[in-house]
């Protein structure tokens, strides 16, 4: 019994909460987040040919999307995605007769459905993951790419 | 006194918190570009911008300030510096000097650029970032 009333006190003193001369003061903070638009690069996207070699597009089997985020702090922002004028990098006849084209989607704070790059989507507020495809066509029937190295350049806009 | 003490304490903290809020480099966060919307009053032929471009990425990237009209077409402004390297997760400012060309407002786009990466792959496509603010010149006089 003793031993019983000894544990107690000791955890009724262990429990009490200790009294010290305290004081608080408040320290304030601020800061401002303004009203931006930041694009980040991913990877860059690969071209692939048609099978009848008339089409170089990132959607064909074997090539590839590019890929970057748009992350934006307010409203008033839209995407879109200019398609290149030509090649940077082709053989000589690369660029003969070539008809571009660029779109984009998104998923994460805007879900945006494949939409033609020429085309301005109004984005919400978020971080959002965007894809990128373009594709160069031979607009002459029977027309094809010529074999060699081909780049080009999507531009990814935000305003 | 102990009481005192503590509040002369957080008085300090209270002020030094301040200063150092005032002392941080502006638009230091990271930003492609701020700010993005502007309207500018000017007396002269000329109205200036001062834009804050930024690096989001944690290493150096080179960067151009170009300005254009409502329709893309480049405009003849003076970029101060038009071209630049940045470090990591930093911004700096640039100031843009736009003639009015005659007309009593000027509605102007000033877009940043950044270079795209060098890619190895053979047939690529390559994203070019292009994150721009609207600014309207409004002639005063």
């Amino acid at each position: 019994m003793k031993k019983l009333i000894a544990i107690a006190a000791t955890t009724f003193v262990a429990l009490t909460p200790i009294q010290v001369n305290s004081a608080t003061g408040n320290i304030p903070f601020s800061g401002a987040v303004s009203n931006s638009c930041i694009i980040t690069v991913g990877s860059s996207g690969a071209l692939a040919a048609s099978a009848d070699y008339a089409v170089l597009s990132s959607e064909e089997a074997g090539g590839a999307a590019g890929t970057a985020t748009i992350l934006t702090t307010g409203g008033g922002f839209s995407l879109s995605a200019d398609a290149p004028a030509s090649f940077g990098t082709a053989p000589a006849t690369g660029n003969t007769n070539v008809s571009f084209a660029a779109s984009y989607s998104a998923t994460g704070a805007n879900t945006i459905a494949k939409t033609d790059g020429a085309s301005a989507t109004s984005l919400s507020r978020g971080s959002s993951a965007i894809t990128v495809n373009m594709s160069g066509s031979k607009s002459v029937p029977g027309e094809t790419f010529e074999s060699g190295t081909y780049a080009a350049t999507v531009v990814l806009r935000c305003e | 006194m102990k009481i005192k003490s503590f509040k002369f304490i957080g008085q300090i903290l209270t002020v030094g918190s301040i200063l150092a809020v005032s002392a941080l480099p502006e638009r230091a966060a990271a930003q492609a570009m701020s700010p993005m919307r502007g309207q500018v009053k000017s007396f002269t032929d000329f109205f200036v911008l001062r834009v804050y471009p930024a690096n989001p990425y944690s290493h150096r990237v080179r960067m151009e300030v170009k300005v254009y009209d409502q329709d893309f077409r480049p405009v003849r402004a003076r970029v101060t510096p038009s071209q630049f390297t940045l470090g990591g997760r930093l911004a700096r400012p640039v100031s843009v000097i736009v003639p009015f060309a005659g007309t009593k407002n000027r509605k102007v786009r000033v877009c940043t650029e950044a270079v795209p990466f060098p890619t190895q792959q053979k047939s690529a496509t390559t994203i070019r970032a292009q994150v721009c603010g609207k600014f309207l010149g409004v002639r005063v006089n």
